[in-house]
C-alpha cells in the first residue's frame, strides 16, 4: 500500500517555543489517522505544516508523493482542509461559498452545481442554503467547511477538531461520511479531543505531547507501549503516555 | 507653456531626490531582509521619510504651477492630511484584519498588508512605467539647460523603472516566503512585458524615422498613432470620442487603431500568461493535445476559473457587506479629486483646455490613470478585507498572482 502522508524529522520553532520536535510519521492511503495530544502539544501546528500553511524549520513533510514545500499547489489540489474554527466567508450564502469553492479548485459550473446539492443535503444545510453564512450556527458553518473540503474529491483530508459544536446527530452523519470516505481509498489525519471517537473510528493513532510524538500504531500497539491492560480505555493509555496526573483536591471553595 | 521653475528653486540638480529616493527605497528594501541590522534600518527609514517629504513638497509645487491651480496653505495641508487619513484608514484596517495569520512574526503581517495595498498587475504596472518616461521628458523638458540635466532626468526614469520591478518583485519574494506558494511566474510576466515595450518603441521609433523622410497623409497617420501606443486603452477611448467631437478622424482612426491593438495584444498576452490556467491537461495527455489546447485560447473564457470566482465573491460582497462598500468607495476618492481637479482648470482655462500644450494633457492623463491605479492599488488589493476567507485563498491551488488580478479586476 502507497503512503499518503509522511513527514521526516519535521520541527518547528516559533521563536524560543518549539511547537513540534523531529517528528517522523507514516500513514498509508486510505487509513483514518488519528492525532492525539493535550492543549498546545502541536496538533494544529502539524497539520499547518502537512498543508502548507506554515514552513517547518526542519524536516520534510511529504503528502501522496509531493513535497509540501515544492510543490505546494500540487498538494494543495489533492487535499481537503477543515480547520479548528470554520473558515467562512460572511457575506455568502453556503451555496454561493460552495460554488466560490468549487471554481477556486477548476471544476466546471455543473460539476458545481451537482456535487453543492449533493453535500448541502448530506449535511442537511439544504434549509439554510440561501441564508447568510454570518446567520449559520458554529456547527452548521463546521459542515459547511466540512461540504466545502470535500467539492473537489480529495485523496487526504485534514481535519481539526472537526466535532467540536457538533450536535450528535450531525456528528453521526458526519461519521458516516468520512467512514465512506476511508472505504473509497480517501485518507483521513483527524486531531481530536473526542478520545471516544478516535477510538471507534481511527484505524491507526498517534499521541504527541509537547511537540514529541510518544505513541503512534493501533489502539492495542498503543496500550502495549504503556503497559496497560487489555480492558484500559483509550483515554487511560492516553494520560499514561502523556505522563498526566489527575489533579487532587478539587476546588478548594468546594471542600 | 509657461516654464517651471519649481526644479531651479532647490539646490539639488534635477533628479537628485529622485534618485536618492530609490536607492534609499532599494538599500531599505536590502537591509529588511536582514532583521538583525536594526540601526540601519532605521536611519534608512528616517532618511526615506525625510526624502519622500521633499518628494512630496517639491512634486505639489511642480503640479500647481503645470496645472495653474494655486492651492493655500490650508487647502494644501488639508488635501495632504486628508491622503494621509484615508491611508491610514485603509491600511490599519487591513492590517488588523491580518490577525489571522498570528503565526506569522509582525514583520510578516506587515509585509503582507504592505504587498497587498501596493501589488498591481504587474501588466498594469508596466504600462505605467511606459506613461512615466514620455511624461518625464514632457515635464522636465523645459527645465533642460544642459545635456547632463537630461542624462540624469532619464536615467532617473530608467532607474526607477527597473528598481520598481526589482521592488515588486522582492515584494513576490516575501509573499512567496509568507504563504509558501510556488516561485510565481513574475519573471516570466516580465520578460514578456519588457518584451512588448521594447517592441513598442522600437516600432515608435521607426514610424518617427519616417515621418523625418516625408509629410504625407500616411505618415502623419503613422506619427498619431505612435503617440498614442505607449499610453493604456483607458486613454484611448475618451481620446478617440474627442477626436470625433473635435471632427479629426485622422486622430480618430489613429485610437480605434490603438484600442484594437491594445485590446487583442492584452487579450492575446493574458491568454498566454495564464494558459495553465485556462486548461489543465492531464500530465498523461501528449504534447500534441496541449497544443490544441494552446491554440483554443482564442475562443477560451477570457478568465481563468479562480479569478472569475473571486470576481463574482467581490461583486456579492459588494453588495452586501458595508465595510466593503466604504472601502470601495474611500478607494475612488483619488479619481474624484483628480476629476474635480481638471473641471476646476478647465473652468479657469476656458476653451483652450488642454488643446495649445500637449504636455498639459499628457501630463493630466497621466495623473488620472495614476490616480486610478492608486486607488485600484489601495481599494482591491486589501487582502485583510477578506477576514477569515483569507485562509480560503491561501490554502486553495491558486497562484497567488491570480488572487491578486481577481481584485484588481472587480474595480477594473
Amino acid at each position: 500500500m502507497n503512503c499518503a502522508i509522511r513527514t521526516v524529522e519535521l520541527t518547528k520553532h516559533f521563536g524560543s517555543v518549539i511547537a513540534l520536535d523531529h517528528c517522523s510519521i507514516q500513514v498509508e492511503e486510505g487509513h483514518f489517522f488519528g492525532f492525539l495530544g493535550p492543549n498546545g502539544a502541536g496538533k494544529t501546528t502539524f497539520i499547518k505544516l502537512l498543508t502548507g500553511q506554515l514552513r517547518p524549520t526542519s524536516g520534510q513533510p511529504v503528502v501522496l508523493g509531493y513535497d509540501v514545500l515544492q510543490n505546494p499547489l500540487e498538494v494543495k489540489r489533492r487535499i481537503g482542509l477543515v480547520s479548528d474554527e470554520p473558515n467562512l466567508y460572511d457575506y455568502l450564502t453556503p451555496r454561493e461559498f460552495l460554488r466560490f469553492v468549487g471554481r477556486l479548485y477548476g471544476l466546471e459550473r455543473a460539476e458545481i452545481e451537482r456535487r453543492s446539492a449533493e453535500l448541502l443535503a448530506l449535511m442537511s444545510l439544504n434549509a439554510k442554503g440561501d441564508a447568510l453564512c454570518k446567520e449559520l450556527s458554529h456547527g452548521m458553518r463546521k459542515k459547511l467547511e466540512l461540504a466545502a473540503a470535500l467539492i473537489h474529491d480529495p485523496k487526504v483530508l485534514f481535519l481539526d477538531e472537526p466535532f467540536s459544536g457538533i450536535d450528535p446527530v450531525d456528528s453521526r452523519a458526519i461519521k458516516v461520511v468520512l467512514h465512506e470516505l476511508t472505504e473509497r481509498g480517501v485518507t483521513v489525519l483527524m486531531s481530536s479531543h473526542v478520545l471516544e471517537i478516535v477510538e471507534r473510528l481511527c484505524t491507526e493513532i498517534a499521541i504527541i505531547h509537547h511537540g514529541h510524538l510518544v505513541g503512534q500504531g493501533s489502539v492495542a500497539e498503543l496500550r502495549q507501549r504503556a503497559v496497560a491492560g487489555a480492558d484500559s480505555t483509550l483515554e487511560d493509555v492516553f494520560l499514561t503516555l502523556v505522563q498526566a496526573q489527575p489533579k487532587e483536591g478539587g476546588l478548594w471553595w468546594n471542600q | 507653456m509657461e516654464p517651471v521653475e519649481s526644479s531651479h528653486n532647490s539646490a539639488l540638480p534635477p533628479g537628485a531626490l529622485e534618485l536618492a529616493h530609490w536607492q534609499l527605497l532599494l538599500g531599505w528594501g536590502a537591509l529588511w531582509r536582514n532583521p538583525r541590522r536594526m540601526a540601519p534600518r532605521l536611519v534608512f527609514s528616517v532618511l526615506l521619510l525625510l526624502n519622500l517629504s521633499l518628494l512630496i513638497g517639491r512634486e505639489l509645487r511642480l503640479f500647481q504651477s503645470l496645472t495653474q491651480l494655486r492651492l493655500d496653505s490650508v487647502a494644501e495641508l488639508s488635501f495632504l492630511a486628508l491622503t494621509v487619513l484615508a491611508v491610514a484608514g485603509l491600511l490599519g484596517p487591513s492590517f488588523i484584519e491580518t490577525r489571522r495569520l498570528r503565526q506569522y512574526p509582525l514583520r510578516g503581517r506587515l509585509l503582507f498588508t504592505a504587498l497587498m495595498i501596493s501589488g498591481p498587475l504587474q501588466w498594469e504596472a508596466l504600462a505605467i512605467m511606459i506613461i512615466i518616461l514620455p511624461l518625464v521628458l514632457a515635464v522636465l523638458w523645459p527645465l533642460v539647460s544642459s545635456p547632463w540635466t537630461a542624462i540624469v532626468a532619464v536615467g532617473g526614469t530608467l532607474l526607477i523603472w527597473w528598481q520598481a520591478l526589482a521592488a515588486r518583485e522582492l515584494l513576490w519574494e516575501l509573499a512567496k516566503q509568507i504563504v509558501h506558494g510556488r516561485r510565481s511566474r513574475l519573471l516570466i510576466g516580465i520578460a514578456a512585458g519588457l518584451g512588448i515595450a521594447l517592441l513598442a518603441l522600437i516600432v515608435k521609433g521607426f514610424i518617427q524615422l519616417l515621418q523625418t523622410s516625408s509629410g504625407d497623409w500616411r505618415t502623419l497617420l503613422a506619427a498619431d498613432y505612435s503617440r498614442c501606443l505607449p499610453f493604456l486603452p483607458s486613454k484611448m477611448l475618451p481620446a478617440l470620442l474627442v477626436d470625433l467631437g473635435r471632427g479629426r478622424l485622422v486622430g480618430a482612426a489613429s485610437h480605434l487603431s490603438g484600442l484594437i491593438a491594445w485590446t487583442v495584444g492584452l487579450w492575446w498576452v493574458g491568454g498566454w500568461g495564464f494558459a495553465h490556467s485556462l486548461h489543465r491537461p492531464a500530465a498523461s495527455d501528449g504534447a500534441r493535445r496541449v497544443r490544441r489546447y494552446r491554440g483554443e485560447l482564442w475562443v477560451s473564457p477570457p478568465l481563468p476559473l479562480p479569478v472569475a470566482a473571486i470576481f463574482a465573491k467581490e461583486a456579492h460582497y459588494l453588495r452586501r457587506d458595508p465595510m466593503t462598500l466604504s472601502v470601495w468607495a474611500v478607494a475612488q476618492l483619488p479619481v474624484l479629486l483628480f476629476l474635480a481637479a481638471g473641471i476646476i482648470i478647465r473652468q479657469a482655462a476656458g476653451p483652450s483646455y488642454l488643446s495649445p500644450s500637449a504636455e498639459e494633457g499628457i501630463l493630466y492623463a497621466a495623473g488620472l490613470v495614476t490616480a486610478a491605479w492608486l486607488s485600484s492599488s489601495i481599494g482591491q488589493n486589501l487582502f485583510g478585507m477578506e477576514r477569515k476567507g483569507l485562509i480560503v485563498l491561501l490554502n486553495a491551488p491558486v497562484e497567488q498572482r491570480l488572487l491578486v488580478l481577481g481584485k484588481n479586476l472587480f474595480l477594473v
